[in-house]
């Protein structure tokens, strides 16, 4: 992924030409005001909730990138600011080639058939009052795509390429099951052959063996229609399955990313580390692992920590630095196309495995004195 | 004696113009004092109502069972008064969605307090009066024994500065927090039994560690016996001592966990095990059991797996027999009634496809009658 | 959008227009189960048909003047409700004046509805000045006191329906705008409402095609039961003598007329009152019937 605003190629592949640049976001911002009346605000009270606070994004076509994050990382509103469901407060959004950060709706139109978004809950994502097969062929009447009885095949195509009976087209939402119902909902993404489908937590609202079976499937869609991704998921475990490279974020900025394998098996960034490890495993042995957790809460969006986000609640707080002055995301060593934003990939190895963190009072008079700098 | 023994527990749900809804059927359950006991399903399996048929809180099911002791008496023979003073007090029960579980406009604190008025140890009065008084007027003086065993116990359950945190409310804690709140709450009547329906489902993967961490410390060191529902197999590897597995109203398999990860007996539970994405498998594509579970009116006869079974067999239609395949590990299975060990049980690579997933395996398409109402995904059967 | 689906869609299911027979299901259900809902539904049936055909089913002329038989009681002779003073017969004149409760009651709600609910629409749905500005605007119309309104329309132009319809559609308009409003204020913010602005539909048609068909329910409600509140309003003005032409025989210009004789011929204004009660009562279940009905979601499902 590249971060520069020159559009060089970098280290990724030198031997094979690179897959060209589909998305390309730089700097994106989002930001909400806390106060929606217009006259608080005209009194000064202009906070904003800090959603997306400068990201640097790049899909490339044919690939599938995972943005994971808890709750409050900012992961959904960076995956719609990127599909122009919102408008970015700043940053630019390069879609093959256009700007579309500025673009108004007419001239998103054209733009809305080849960037589609899959909703997490596919329950709220139909209108309950359409038939899943209207809702379906809704975007092809909206783009002039086909219409009459070439519409209505192409639905039931779709509906069963993703193992939906054409039976169904005319049942409402809540008649279908849950993963049914997902079904659906990738129905009406494709159905405009997109060049790139954003997944917002696709399998999140189901069961674990409906997982597998929507997964699969996302994957062989992909294959079949030469899509690219960009999958947002707080689950780990099926970002693995899905994605080739992944970005971590936390609290409105990426903090890692890379080649999905880097990032499990030589992950950097201590929140990387801690949300790895977090993961229940079912070990081999059937044992309890220990399981570390972290302590605190996401950090407030409207008023973020100093310096690094995470330093509150980092098992590896270093010292000052880490308070007191953003980290920048750095090359991993070894690793191509694998950065993280962490003080310590400016010191040692030895000296991280062998540091023992502050403790929170100590951190306390760190964070006062870095303060005062 | 276990602490709590379910035998062959049937529950109906009554339909206006339809077939009832039998959302559990013949189901036995034990948890043992001082263990974890883990009821793991999908949506549908039945698992949640299992769960409230222990608390009495099925409002107009028809509740069966064999035999529904807690402690050696029977639940169902108690009038409601006494299942009022065991609820909350005997047997504490923590939520899914802390928000909506908790009272929004009482503080944390006052919250806990009225538990711990109610069922606990203290000498506080409370008859209706003080509480309309405690409630509209006073709140819940900080000095009163009820109000310093509430800030005790979040600190028990390892919430930072608890005396604080007691004069909150909910909306303005972390989800986290809520959730610990709520087991606060849970063991503010001295309970031998809590029943946890999904406590970490809604919270993110950090949060769920320490949730975790906490119920098992209650456990050892509290002798606190849980009833843990979940879907999330992760959770009952590293929580739970012991599992039972239903699917679609019946139980499956009965183990240890260390059995039931390692030498797994059911064929669902077998598939269970290989659909979640664990350890190594990035390329490959997952695989899974195709099909869905059946809806309650559409169950097959005998086993309720057997349409998306791959070693199904003319005697699965037969009711579904108990195997014991070893100590404290049962499975209820007809492949047992042959052999002792029916072996590897595989689903062909076609069957993996997904294109077949709803309508494939042997399922007949059910969607003919969309009618029919399904299951939402969070709150199951 | 093709009720046929291009011949997919499961075809052996019965049809009426285009739509699944079953669907119709829910209707029958509700009318069938519900006592309330058929005796609203009843009576609504009745007094529609009685209004659409007055000149048909109506014994007598309602202008016609009988001295003979002035103030003649219920049940006597060929009067079933007996007559006025003026000889007139009560029930030709309640069927004739029921198409007028009826004409006047549905064009005023249904101008207040369409007036209302398009500014509610647009107001919750943009939010921000436009929603400021206008319902701002529809907080002077609900100042207004409708009675005065009324009055000032009939001391400019006279007395007449037109009148009656324009005042009560105007005192309506301000109770659409704030249900509509509200309701679309919680819908805009559903995903669906997200997902057909990704789909690429413009505002306009997310209102009217993602939007309002969802807030429709409490709408339809707010109907019924302000068309059986119109009845009432167009009787108050008929009866104090500033709605219609003082020979139009409405419900409540009977009612009026009665007024002064409730001694001695007491069906004059009694049986009118009962009239208006029982089909407003009418009008009111059969509202609720109606939003019973159109639930699609309903509460079914396992539990």
């Amino acid at each position: 992924m590249s971060s520069t605003t020159d559009n060089t190629t970098t280290d990724d592949d030198a031997t094979d030409p690179r897959p060209r640049e589909l998305l390309q976001a730089t700097n994106i911002k989002k930001h909400f005001p806390l106060n929606e009346g217009l006259i608080d605000r005209l009194l000064g009270d202009d906070r904003v909730v800090r959603a997306v606070d400068g990201v640097d994004l790049t899909v490339h076509a044919g690939e599938t990138v995972g943005i994971v994050g808890e709750s409050g990382s900012g992961k959904s509103t960076l995956g719609r600011t990127l599909s122009r469901l919102y408008e970015p407060t700043d940053g630019s959004v390069v879609f093959d080639g256009q700007h579309i950060e500025t673009h108004s709706g007419r001239e998103l139109r054209p733009i809305r058939r080849r960037i589609q978004y899959v909703f997490q809950d596919p329950m709220s994502a139909l209108n309950p009052r359409k038939t899943v097969g209207q809702s379906v062929a809704r975007p092809l009447e909206v783009h002039d795509i086909a219409s009459g009885d070439e519409k209505w095949k192409r639905v039931a195509d779709l509906f069963e390429e993703v193992g939906l009976g054409p039976s169904q087209l005319d049942a409402y939402p809540h008649e279908l099951s849950g993963g049914q119902r997902q079904r659906v909902g990738l129905c009406r993404a494709l159905v405009t052959e997109p060049d790139l489908v954003v997944f917002d937590e696709p399998v999140s609202a189901l069961d674990v063996t409906l997982q597998a079976q929507i997964l699969n499937l996302i994957n062989r869609l992909q294959r079949e229609f030469d899509l690219s991704y960009l999958l947002i998921s707080h689950n780990l475990n099926v970002v693995r399955q899905v994605c080739d490279r992944i970005a971590v974020m936390y609290a409105g900025e990426i903090v890692e990313r890379g080649a999905t394998a880097d990032i499990f098996e030589n992950p950097q960034h201590p929140y990387t580390r801690s949300l790895l490890d977090a993961i229940p495993q079912i070990d081999g042995d059937g044992t309890r692992a220990d399981r570390k957790g972290l302590d605190g809460e996401p950090p407030s969006a409207t008023n973020p920590p100093s310096g690094c986000r995470f330093h509150p609640r980092c098992p590896e707080f270093i010292d000052g630095s880490c308070p007191g002055q953003k980290p920048s995301l750095q090359d991993v060593e070894g690793d191509a196309g694998h950065e993280a934003a962490c003080h310590w990939l400016d010191r040692s190895e030895a000296e991280r495995a062998t540091h023992t963190p502050p403790s929170p009072t100590e951190r306390e008079v760190i964070r006062s004195e870095s303060a005062d700098d | 004696m276990s602490l709590l023994d379910v035998e062959n527990l049937r529950v109906t749900f009554p339909v206006d113009d339809g077939p009832d809804v039998r959302a559990v059927d013949g189901v036995d359950i034990a948890v043992e004092s001082g263990e974890i006991h883990g009821l793991v399903g999908e949506s549908g399996s039945g698992k949640s109502v299992t769960a409230r048929s222990v608390m009495r809180l099925l409002d107009g099911a028809v509740v069966e069972a064999d035999r529904f002791d807690y402690r050696g008496e029977d639940l169902y023979a108690k009038s409601e008064a006494e299942m009022r003073a065991i609820r909350g007090d005997d047997i504490g029960m923590v939520f899914q969605d802390s928000m909506s579980a908790l009272n929004p406009v009482m503080t944390v604190g006052e919250q806990i307090a009225e538990v711990v008025r109610h069922h606990g140890d203290v000498d506080e009065s409370a008859g209706l009066l003080s509480e309309l008084r405690r409630k509209f007027v006073t709140g819940t003086s900080e000095t009163a024994p009820s109000w310093r065993r509430a800030v005790e116990l979040l600190e028990t359950v390892g919430i930072a500065d608890p005396a604080d945190v007691a004069t909150t409310y909910p909306h303005q804690l972390s989800g986290g927090q809520r959730q610990r709140v709520m087991i606060a709450q849970a063991l503010g009547g001295d309970p031998s039994l809590i029943i946890a329906d999904e406590p970490t489902t809604a919270l993110d993967v950090t949060v769920e560690a320490g949730i975790l961490d906490e119920l098992r410390r209650l456990c050892d060191e509290m002798d606190v016996s849980i009833l843990l529902i979940t879907h999330d197999l992760g959770v009952v590897a590293e929580t739970c001592d012991s599992v039972t597995v239903m699917y679609s109203g019946s139980v499956m398999e009965r183990a240890s966990t260390e059995q039931l990860f390692q030498h797994p007996a059911h064929p669902y539970t077998k598939g269970l095990l290989r659909s979640v994405p664990e350890g190594g498998a990035t390329d490959g594509e997952l695989t899974t059991i195709p099909g869905s579970a059946p809806e309650p009116t559409e169950r097959p006869d005998g086993c309720p797996f057997r349409d998306r079974c791959p070693a199904a067999f003319e005697a699965c239609a037969d009711p579904l027999p108990e195997h014991v395949v070893d100590a404290g590990h049962a499975t209820r299975c007809h492949l047992y009634t042959e052999r002792d060990d029916p072996g590897e049980v595989t689903w062909d690579a076609d069957a993996d496809a997904d294109a077949d997933a709803d309508i494939g395996a042997g399922v007949t398409a059910t969607t003919d009658d969309p009618g029919e109402p399904s299951p939402t995904e969070v709150t199951d059967g | 959008m093709g009720a046929d689906y291009g011949g997919y869609g499961s075809d052996d299911t019965p049809r009426l227009f285009g739509v699944r027979l079953d669907r119709f299901d829910r209707l029958r259900e509700t009318l069938a189960g519900d006592y309330k809902a058929t005796f609203g539904l009843t009576t609504v049936i009745l007094f529609v048909l009685a209004a659409i055909f007055a000149p048909e089913l109506a014994p007598f002329d309602p202008m016609a003047q009988e001295y003979a038989i002035m103030q003649a009681p219920s049940l006597s002779s060929a009067h079933p409700f007996g007559t006025d003073s003026f000889g007139r017969d009560l029930l030709s004149r309640m069927m004739y004046g029921a198409r007028i409760s009826l004409g006047v009651s549905l064009v005023a709600v249904t101008i207040g509805a369409v007036v209302g609910i398009g500014l509610g629409l647009v107001a919750g749905y943009f939010g921000g000045v436009v929603d400021d500005a206008l319902m701002r605007f529809v907080d002077v119309l609900w100042a207004f006191p409708w009675l005065l309104i009324a009055i000032m329309l009939v001391a400019v132009f006279g007395q007449g329906v037109w009148n009656v319809i324009a005042a009560i559609a105007f005192a309506y308009i301000d109770d659409f705008a704030r249900l509509a409003r509200g309701e679309v204020l919680s819908i805009r913010e559903e995903e669906f409402v997200l997902a057909a602005k990704n789909i690429g539909l413009s505002d306009t048609r997310i209102m009217i095609e993602e939007v309002l068909p969802n807030a429709v329910a409490p709408l339809i409600v707010q109907f019924t039961v302000l068309v059986a509140r119109a009845m009432l309003a167009e009787s108050t003005l008929s009866f104090l003598g500033i709605g219609v032409k003082p020979t139009t025989p409405t419900w409540g210009a009977l009612l009026g007329q009665g007024r002064s004789l409730i001694g001695q011929a007491w069906w004059i204004s009694i049986i009118p009152g009962i009239a208006i009660v029982v089909t407003v009562l009418g009008i009111n279940l059969f509202g609720d019937a109606l939003r019973d009905a159109f639930d699609v979601r309903g509460e079914e499902g396992s539990p």
